[in-house]
């Protein structure tokens, strides 16, 4: 190796490429940061579905097994949110849903003050129900995920205890 | 003078670094893809869960009603073709369903009777394509 090519870095080569660099760098920190906000994004928004699914599988599970179904106003009453209660063929409450105000989570429970807990974790923006002679309709579960976003669906469950009457 | 560099100390060449950053580029480019298809799938699942809540509801509404009404006759329905399906008045999706005839093999009738009637609920959404539609089949009795 000669002098001229032992020469070293000059400082402007050197800040050439310690900017050049930081730009890469930068770039792969920035990459790195959108890739785990989306990552988290889509993994929260999973959740809420799976959520939403659920809570529509478990209401739907209770009132095939019901004779009569009830629409209640919420506590505090809103237009956005409802209840639902269900009766077996003796005119007895077997069950109830509620959206809770204080969690703004969808609980269960057999009866008034017997709350078994929320039905699933995620917040629920709007619990819209209807019911028909035979039919409870699911308007709306709008279920909010963990970065905002909102997951919405709807479905209906028969009153297949209803044959019995 | 300076001195000459020893064993092990020629530092890295041009061809190693090109080779280096061309791997670390295809590492990153596959792992961006990897995200937006997870991402995809996410948004895709979304669709497939409304769907199939979509088809339970009108297996159920189906299932409430009469069995002598108009929807359950043999045949597909709606006559109009496909009808949207609506999530807080957004159209997501499109449902039909089709009546047919059903011989139970196994109550000993003839071969070709109705005994029931088998009624399959779609719901697709997207551009038609096979894994964009959800199928519920249940059978119905005859009145």
């Amino acid at each position: 190796m000669d002098r001229h090519t032992a020469r070293g870095l000059t400082l402007i080569e050197v800040t050439i490429v310690m900017a050049l660099s930081t730009l890469v760098v930068m770039g792969m920190i920035s990459f790195y940061i959108s890739s785990q906000s989306n990552w988290m994004a889509g993994s929260t928004q999973a959740l809420a579905q799976r959520d939403a699914t659920l809570l529509i599988e478990t209401i739907s599970d209770r009132v095939h097994s019901a004779c009569v179904a009830q629409v209640i106003p919420s506590d505090p009453p809103s237009p956005q949110h409802q209840g639902l209660v269900l009766y077996d063929p003796d005119g007895t409450e077997t069950w109830r849903f509620w959206w809770n105000v204080t969690d703004s989570l969808v609980h269960q429970g057999p009866g008034v003050g017997q709350d078994k807990g929320p039905v699933v974790a995620s917040r629920v923006a709007r619990f819209q129900l209807d019911t028909l002679t035979r039919l409870v309709e699911i308007r709306l579960v709008e279920l909010r995920a963990g970065d905002g976003q909102l997951v919405r669906m709807s479905s209906a469950a028969a009153l297949y205890n209803r044959e019995s009457q | 003078m300076l001195p000459r560099p020893g064993r092990g100390e020629r530092g890295v060449g041009l061809m190693e670094v090109v080779v280096a950053t061309v791997i670390a580029i295809i590492a990153v480019v596959a792992l961006a893809y990897s995200f937006g298809m997870g991402r995809g799938l996410v948004n895709q699942y979304e669709v497939a869960r409304i769907a199939l809540a979509a088809a339970q509801r009108r297996m159920e509404t189906l299932s409430a009603g009469s069995l002598t009404s108009s929807d359950l006759q043999l045949g597909s329905h709606p006559s109009g073709g496909p009808s949207p399906v609506q999530v807080d008045g957004e159209a997501v999706a499109r449902e039909s369903w089709t009546v047919e005839a059903y011989d139970d093999p196994a109550n000993g009738t003839n071969a070709g009777s109705v005994d029931l009637r088998k009624v399959t609920v779609s719901v697709s959404w997207g551009q038609l394509r096979p894994n964009e539609t959800v199928t519920l089949t249940r059978l119905f009795p005859v009145p």
